[in-house]
């Protein structure tokens, strides 16, 4: 009895979850098809409410920066770029409409080049996190195969293939390590407001250091009271409300 | 001896524990001080906030100054030790550039410390207009700018130059050059030239540089002061004798931070006159020449030759266009991308653009090629001018043969379309994903599930594992194999044995008797059969069978001998059966 009851509710989470997919599928066609038509603003609704009930797939923030370039808000629309690179880094359209977008911005300022962990770990960046995770599980299901056929034939080639499989194993788990590292640890935010002033400390009262304007991607290195420490370079720092840029 | 290194060690720790103690006992206080309260354009002011009893404060916020270009200079801490009382401090400078004449306040810089905010005293300052002795009797550094015209046309080239005179040396110049650009277009004229001049009997070293500009639009355009930051340093000569009893050794130096201003100045733009304005005039304002060339010609139908145009002068060269000449079907018209080569003489900017078209001839026969002709406007005549190239004839031949025509035509086409390039007329995003199936949630988190997917092939590991080594036990440990089989085995003659149990009951013993043995045999890996019943006692327990099983075993064994042996036997076979099974039950339980 408690077997059936079991199996009836599977079915239910099963199908729920399929249903859920499909409305996911049906507004993301619905979307696309209100961009296709040049209704950019409800489009950009449209993708947003997908966002907003927790959708989280690189197309879909790629979809909605271009929306808003067609809207002309290019802040919202790099955000979403950038957004859509951690999911799909290797994606060479988005990559062209990235560039595109940051021409159109005043301040003009690429995403800041790879540092040396990043570079070491060179393929790390061409990778989303999901992507570096199975890539590690299936190095792990090989190398458990292979340590299997060694335990049953144990030759001098079969153990030279399980080391470099252990040691490629080692590699990705630290490539995950690494992944995670990098997106935690660099917070890159994009200014949302047309203009924002970069003051030397945590109050409109301070000197204005240099001006930012919209679609600006900075560095956040610091958060305190309401106001965000950018840095774009080692001599390009200070504090901005953090209301007037979005991570 | 080792008692006074213990005692001095702990000596030591406790005052470096005693030094590196918080500063508790020190309030925290927060200064502001200046350098000086009066100064002139001219001059910095140096403004120092000192945070006493702790360093460990982010840096101070300060007041709003609106009358003052500020920039950091540095910070200093300083730590020390007085009666073993430690204080510490922390100051952070700042240059303080004035923009205005007045009497400024400076007001309060704030300082977050432990949780608490500390302000800083408000500062007055008077800044003055530099003193007439600053502006002209100590001539030692001066700046002076100036502009070629006072007066002149939108779009005609004006020089915008700043100078720096100075007797003294002069470092680190950061300079400030506004030109005013919602009336002008900017053009560089190369690095700051250097030279000597003389004013007034006194040589000034001169360092100068100069930018084109270009009016935009008509009316009084200003250009605001030139600001440029600067340290000169003063030879100071002492009337004790140095090092080495060198005069030069008792020479001192003296740096001095110095903000030069020059005089806004201001040029009236005229609008370009109406009178005799030439149609789709391009704004093309200068002096200019133009000349035109061609490759060959004496050429065949199908043949190639390049005509050149280059236009040449001073003025916004840049701007001159040519359109691909209408040559009445005559020819094929391949335009190259145009040349443009500038180049700075005598602080104008003097340049040379070249426009190629490859011309392939259609017909043949004698043609003469248009002028080409280019307006534009001179501002020292004040009036439009139009220059134009000379006709040029050309003759064509018919083709000599048609093959080697097309093959020459193929190829010079070729060759001029290698070097046209594409030209971008707008860009645009690409398109936005269509692919449904792309469309997946994902799930970025590093969950249970994703733990359990790495470790689940470890445990398949672990089971196959085990499999692979009973599997390799089974055919190399002859001893495993029998003790793993004996029950079995047993089990199997039992079976056949109750199948048969009408059989003579010695017989029936005999055989029990003998399953029994061979399962011992197997499971203690030894001969069986041969082996009487104490001796199975006592290898059962030796292998750790409990003493009760062992005896009950031998017992049984001695049943079935007894019941061998017996003239008439008196057993039940099923009994026996029963009692055999349990036996082994009870053994293979316990192995």
């Amino acid at each position: 009895m408690s077997k059936k009851i079991l199996i009836s509710l599977f079915i239910l989470l099963w199908n729920t979850a399929l249903v859920h997919a499909e409305d996911f599928m049906n507004e993301v066609a619905r979307a696309n098809d209100l961009y296709a038509s040049n209704n950019y603003l409800q489009a950009a609704d449209s993708y947003e409410s997908l966002r907003e009930r927790g959708f989280n797939n690189g197309h879909l923030y790629y979809n909605l920066g271009n929306t808003y370039i067609r809207l002309g808000k290019i802040g919202p629309a790099i955000l979403n770029y950038i957004r859509a690179q951690k999911l799909i880094p290797r994606d060479e359209n988005l990559q062209a409409n990235l560039n595109y977008a940051i021409q159109q911005t005043r301040d003009k300022i690429m995403p800041p080049p790879p540092d040396t962990l990043a570079t070491l770990f060179f393929w790390v960046s061409d990778l989303s996190v999901n992507e570096n995770i199975n890539f590690a599980l299936a190095i792990n299901l090989t190398f458990w195969l292979i340590l299997t056929a060694w335990f049953y034939f144990r030759t001098d080639f079969l153990r030279l293939v399980r080391n470099s499989i252990l040691f490629s194993l080692l590699l990705a788990f630290v490539a995950i390590g690494v992944k995670l590292h990098l997106e935690s640890s660099s917070r890159t935010g994009v200014v949302l407001a047309k203009t924002v002033s970069v003051k030397s400390g945590l109050d409109a009262s301070n000197i204005t250091l240099f001006e930012l304007h919209e679609g600006a991607l900075v560095n956040i290195t610091d958060e305190r009271q309401g106001w965000v420490e950018v840095q774009l370079d080692s001599k390009k720092k200070g504090w901005i409300p953090k209301d007037s840029l979005e991570v | 001896m080792k008692l006074f290194f213990n005692k001095a060690a702990l000596l030591f720790l406790l005052l470096c524990m005693g030094l590196s103690s918080p500063v508790f006992a020190e309030d925290i206080r927060a200064l502001a001080s200046v350098d000086r309260n009066q100064i002139t354009l001219e001059d910095n002011l140096q403004l120092s906030i000192t945070i006493q009893g702790t360093q460990n404060t982010p840096p101070p916020e300060l007041p709003s100054l609106p009358d003052f270009r500020v920039t950091s200079s540095g910070t200093s801490s300083s730590t020390q030790i007085i009666n073993f009382k430690r204080s510490v401090s922390i100051t952070h400078k700042y240059r303080l550039t004035p923009m205005n004449i007045g009497q400024f306040k400076i007001g309060s810089a704030r300082i977050r410390a432990n949780g608490k905010i500390y302000t800083t005293n408000p500062i007055t300052i008077v800044v003055q207009k530099p003193t007439v002795q600053n502006q002209s009797a100590d001539k030692s550094v001066f700046v002076e700018t100036n502009v070629s015209k006072k007066t002149a046309f939108v779009g005609e080239q004006l020089i915008y130059s700043f100078k720096l005179f100075h007797r003294v040396e002069a470092k680190n110049l950061d300079l400030s050059m506004p030109f005013g650009a919602s009336h002008f277009q900017k053009e560089e004229l190369g690095k700051a030239k250097t030279y000597q001049s003389v004013i007034n009997g006194i040589q000034y070293q001169v360092q100068e540089i100069s930018v084109a500009l270009f009016p935009i639009k008509p009316g009084k355009a200003a250009i605001p002061a030139a600001m440029l930051d600067l340290d000169i340093y003063h030879r100071t000569r002492s009337n004790r004798r140095g090092f080495f009893n060198d005069p030069f050794f008792g020479q001192g130096i003296r740096a001095e931070h110095k903000v030069l201003r020059s005089k806004p100045l201001s040029v009236k733009i005229l609008a370009l006159p109406e009178k005799n304005k030439p149609r789709d005039f391009k704004n093309i304002i200068g002096q200019f020449n133009i000349q035109a060339n061609l490759g060959k010609n004496d050429l065949e139908v199908g043949d190639t030759t390049t005509l050149t145009i280059t236009v040449s002068g001073k003025g916004n060269i840049r701007g001159v266009i040519f359109p691909e000449p209408d040559l009445n079907l005559q020819f094929k018209v391949y335009p190259d991308k145009p040349e443009f080569k500038q180049a700075v003489a005598a602080n104008q900017i003097t340049g040379q653009k070249t426009f190629k078209f490859a011309l392939v001839p259609l017909k043949s026969g004698t043609v003469t090629l248009p002028t080409l002709t280019l307006d534009y406007f001179d501002p020292e005549a004040k009036f439009y001018r139009q220059i134009k190239t000379r006709p040029i004839i050309l003759t064509v031949r018919p083709s000599s043969t048609e093959e080697t025509l097309n093959h020459v035509q193929s190829n010079s086409i070729n060759n001029n379309l290698k070097k046209t390039e594409i030209e971008i007329l707008a860009e645009d995003i690409l398109p936005i994903h269509t692919q449904l199936n792309d469309f997946q949630n994902v799930n970025n988190e590093i969950g249970t599930s994703t733990l359990i997917r790495f470790v689940f092939p470890a445990l398949l590991f672990v089971m196959a594992a085990f499999f692979i080594r009973k599997q390799k036990r089974w055919t190399t440990d002859v001893a495993f194999y029998r003790n793993q089989k004996a029950y079995k085995t047993a089990s199997q003659k039992l079976e056949n044995l109750t199948r048969s149990q009408k059989s003579e009951p010695k017989e029936f013993v005999s055989k029990l008797s003998e399953i029994l043995r061979e399962y011992i045999g197997d499971k203690l890996n030894m001969q069986g059969k041969a082996i009487t019943a104490a001796e199975v006692e006592q290898k059962l327990k030796e292998s750790d069978y409990q003493d009760n099983a062992a005896n009950e075993t031998r017992k049984l064994l001695e049943k079935y001998e007894a019941l061998q042996y017996t003239p008439v036997s008196s057993g039940n076979n099923l009994e026996l059966l029963n009692e055999s099974q349990n036996i082994i039950k009870i053994l293979e339980k316990k192995s």
